[in-house]
């Protein structure tokens, strides 16, 4: 390790020089490592279920009480919207790039992961946002109907304004945020494209 | 692509190209590694992420392309999907070649040992943004700029650019004379 270096090739055969311990799997091992890659993708399938179950349940139990029709409607709808929600989020989330192949150029390759991410942050707002809008809408209708009776009406108003316009501001802000890194995510494609042919 | 049943006594062909690639390439893989990840941990996992993949995607080739373009293609691309992962709040501090050319230099390099220097350059890698890294990296393997071309998708002129770039930033930052 006394040699100093003085040229680019020197920087290269130093770089080839790198200590090393070549990995070679064998096809036994690499099948167990593949049965196990499966299992994580199976449990990780199996836990999204369960916290799906774990958010739908206090849904179904508040729509069971004995509120009125429309309460039970809402809450079904509302249902539905967050199962469409989590489905899509779950058939979208799988791996990160579909259309590359593995052995794709790498300008080719980093090109579809921006594609594919921005297509999904493009599209979120009508596959995660607007499913669920409905439902929200249903129960925040059947909810007021049933406090309407119970409480002075102005501070059912005030309060129904005040949890729309929060709930609209929410909204917005999500989707202005996802439009944004999809724009961020466009010139970052543009960019790359005019790196390849720099 | 004909499929051809597993037999336990006969290894898949798929088993073969990838004894040989590993064989082969398994140091050049582990170098691509160490450019891309510093904890060494993440950098065996990394490995063996590159070489499970390598195995897996073996079953589709054709030998349209060299095995040596296939293999780098594929454990780039794992490399950076794991950079994509593991490190996207960072990728925003990481340079193109010319902007890490142009960054302030702490000390000369010159009487620096070879440990040090390859410290050194390893550290200059790792700054690099993704694509510039993968291009430093195939360099300094000594590939040619036509192989580089055909792994990274770059046209023939941003390869000859991004070579020049990258001795200038060997030279400034490393000293290194071409």
């Amino acid at each position: 390790m006394e040699q100093k270096v003085v040229s680019v090739q020197e920087l290269q055969a130093l770089w080839q020089r790198v200590p090393t311990t070549p990995v070679v799997i064998s096809p036994l091992e690499m099948r167990t490592k593949i049965e196990g890659f499966r299992g994580h993708i199976r449990r990780r399938n199996v836990k999204e279920l369960i916290t799906w179950l774990i958010a739908g349940v206090p849904l179904c139990w508040i729509g069971s009480w004995p509120i009125s029709l429309l309460w039970h409607v809402s809450c079904a709808v509302l249902l539905l919207g967050c199962a469409f929600a989590a489905v899509s989020l779950f058939r979208r989330s799988g791996p990160l790039v579909r259309d590359a192949p593995p052995a794709a150029a790498l300008v080719q390759f980093h090109r579809a992961q921006l594609e594919h991410e921005r297509d999904m942050l493009r599209g979120m707002w009508r596959w995660y946002v607007l499913p669920v809008m409905p439902g929200i809408a249903l129960v925040a209708y059947a909810a007021g109907r049933f406090i309407w009776a119970r409480l002075p009406h102005m501070t059912v108003i005030l309060g129904g304004c005040c949890l729309f316009l929060a709930a609209a501001l929410v909204t917005l802000w999500t989707i202005v945020v996802q439009l944004t890194w999809a724009a961020r995510l466009q010139r970052r494609i543009e960019d790359l494209d005019r790196y390849r042919e720099a | 692509m004909t499929s051809i049943p597993y037999s336990a006594t006969e290894p898949l062909p798929q088993e073969q190209l990838y004894v040989r690639a590993a064989e082969q390439f398994g140091a050049a893989l582990e170098r691509l590694a160490c450019g891309y990840e510093r904890d060494t941990d993440r950098r065996r996992d990394l490995l063996q992420e590159i070489h499970l993949e390598l195995w897996r995607s073996l079953a589709a080739f054709e030998f349209r392309a060299s095995l040596r373009t296939w293999v780098y293609r594929i454990a780039h691309n794992v490399a950076a999907k794991h950079i994509w992962r593991e490190q996207r709040a960072r990728l925003g501090q990481m340079l193109d070649l010319e902007a890490a050319a142009e960054a302030p230099i702490a000390d000369a390099t010159a009487g620096l040992e070879e440990a040090q220097v390859l410290q050194r350059l390893l550290a200059e890698i790792h700054r690099l943004v993704p694509l510039d890294r993968q291009v430093m990296l195939l360099y300094l393997d000594e590939l040619d700029a036509a192989t580089i071309g055909e792994i990274t998708g770059l046209s023939a002129g941003a390869v000859a650019t991004k070579i020049h770039r990258i001795k200038t930033l060997l030279a400034r930052r490393l000293g290194a004379k071409e």
